[in-house]
């Protein structure tokens, strides 16, 4: 019985001691973003979407060996001095799974994963970009 | 076709219109202030979550509850194919109405009551329980197992939980002795009775959570298992009348427990009705804080803490009072 009694004791003040704990949360600050209008910075080293610097890249199909679900294809020409010209390079972004493997072995530092994360689209066509194109400016 | 009115005719007509005007002014009253708690419980439990809440209708998503009402006055009127039409109708309707019943009995403020019943307590227990009978229509009227199973757990529970609620009044009513609000505040002119009687105190608040289906006894809401007890079918203008309800409910439940235990609309300087709803709304306040903060109750939990706890708990409180109602004579 009165070992009853104490626990009822602790039990209540176990209660309080939950309640005190959700008041600390009720007066410490938000820990979430209002997202449209606030913003959060990837870290440095975020895997965003793949991206490339189109003028470093020697067409070597480096990446697209190294890719594990083939996302990536490399078109080029050979010219007058037998040497690759890029013509294009499409990507698959509704294959990538973001993995970074397509990094790594690059020789030239030219395709690099960026810090974009609003990738949502309307149609699926649009998740395939030819990145000659659409990081025509990244140097 | 001519009536002829006499005088007596005259004065009851006019006596009718003037309760009518003040149970527009107390719906009136009613329908913002649920509005204004529904935004508050967003807030509070969003802030417990360390989140915001709504943000952007408003300032801080003051309106976001017009704007959902709105939302719900245009939605689809959704009658699943087994339902019982009749009962399923009336569902709402009888929640709601339970729940503003009692309104009547409660002094806002000193002389600041609809009708000031001799037995006020009693009415506003016996109204208050109707409410029951509207979560089992919906139910019932559903055809749906889980708002069956949810509308069984409700009818159970509030049951089970207003013998504890009405035996921890009934030491109230014992120190009193009457049954008349307005009474019953002016008694409490030097010490409140939550200092003289913190357990019938502590007993009217469980119970009370547990009457208006709050967690941590919600059970026959219960998300996580039963979809959302009784008024999973509802949607719509019949969902928000259950939502109005619920809230109602709350004010209600805090509004007795303020008038009997927290003396009423009585403190310094400020005028009376403040200080009544700032009672009322802190007791609120202290239902969403437990809400976010404990677990649901077992079944079985939930009616061993009424049986086995509350009533004895109760009925010792009772002999307790009555034994030193005994020696002070
Ligand atoms: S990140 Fe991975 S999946 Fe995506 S393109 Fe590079 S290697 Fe392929
Ligand atoms: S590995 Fe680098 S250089 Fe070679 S094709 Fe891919 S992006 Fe171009």
């Amino acid at each position: 019985m009165i070992k009853r009694i104490k626990r009822i004791f602790s039990d209540s003040f176990s209660l309080l001691q939950g309640l005190a704990v959700t008041a600390k949360y009720l007066f410490s600050p938000a820990v979430t973003l209002q997202y449209p209008t606030q913003r959060w910075t990837p870290p440095e080293r975020y895997r965003g979407r793949v991206a490339l610097r189109p003028k470093k890249c020697i067409s070597c199909q480096m990446c697209v060996r190294a890719c594990p679900n083939y996302s990536l294809e490399v078109k080029f020409s050979l010219g007058e001095d037998k040497k690759r010209k890029l013509s294009g390079f499409i990507y698959h972004l509704d294959t990538c799974l973001f993995c970074g493997l397509c990094v790594e072995p690059c020789p030239t530092a030219a395709i690099f994963m960026n810090q974009e994360y609003e990738l949502a689209v309307y149609e699926r066509k649009e998740l395939v970009m030819d990145l000659t194109e659409a990081d025509k400016n990244v140097e | 076709m001519m009536f002829k009115i006499s005088p007596e005719n005259w004065a009851f007509l006019i006596e009718f219109a003037w309760l009518c005007a003040k149970a527009a002014g107390l719906l009136g009253f009613v329908s913002l202030s649920v509005m204004f708690l529904i935004w508050w419980e967003r807030k509070v439990s969003a802030h417990i979550q360390s989140r915001l809440g709504p943000m952007r209708v408003g300032w801080h998503g003051c309106l976001q509850t017009i704007a959902d009402t709105i939302k719900l006055l245009l939605k689809e009127n959704i009658v699943a194919k087994d339902t019982d039409k009749v009962s399923f109708w009336l569902a709402p309707l009888v929640s709601f109405v339970a729940a503003f019943l009692p309104f009547a009995a409660i002094p806002f403020a000193k002389n600041l009551v609809v009708q000031d019943f001799g037995l006020g307590l009693l009415y506003i227990f016996a109204v208050s329980s109707l409410g029951v009978i509207g979560v089992f229509m919906a139910g019932w009227g559903s055809g749906n197992k889980y708002s069956l199973l949810g509308a069984m757990r409700a009818s159970a529970q509030i049951i089970s939980y207003e013998i504890p609620l009405v035996l921890s009044v009934l030491s109230i009513v014992m120190l009193t002795g009457s049954l008349n609000m307005t009474k019953i505040v002016e008694a409490q002119g030097q010490v409140w009775f939550a200092f003289s009687q913190p357990i019938a105190f502590l007993i009217y608040f469980i119970s009370a959570l547990a009457e208006t289906n709050r967690a941590p006894f919600d059970i026959s809401e219960a998300e996580s298992e039963l979809v959302a007890g009784f008024h999973t079918e509802y949607s719509g203008m019949k969902f928000s009348m259950f939502f109005l309800a619920e809230y109602t409910n709350m004010f209600v439940v805090s509004a007795i427990a303020a008038t009997l235990f927290l003396g009423g609309w009585q403190g310094p300087f400020l005028p009376g009705i403040f200080w009544f709803l700032a009672k009322v709304y802190f007791l609120i306040f202290l239902m969403m804080w437990i809400r976010w903060t404990f677990p649901r109750f077992r079944v079985d939990q939930l009616m061993n803490f009424a049986w086995k706890f509350l009533v004895p708990l109760a009925f010792l409180n009772i002999l307790a009072t009555a034994l030193f109602l005994v020696l002070k004579k």
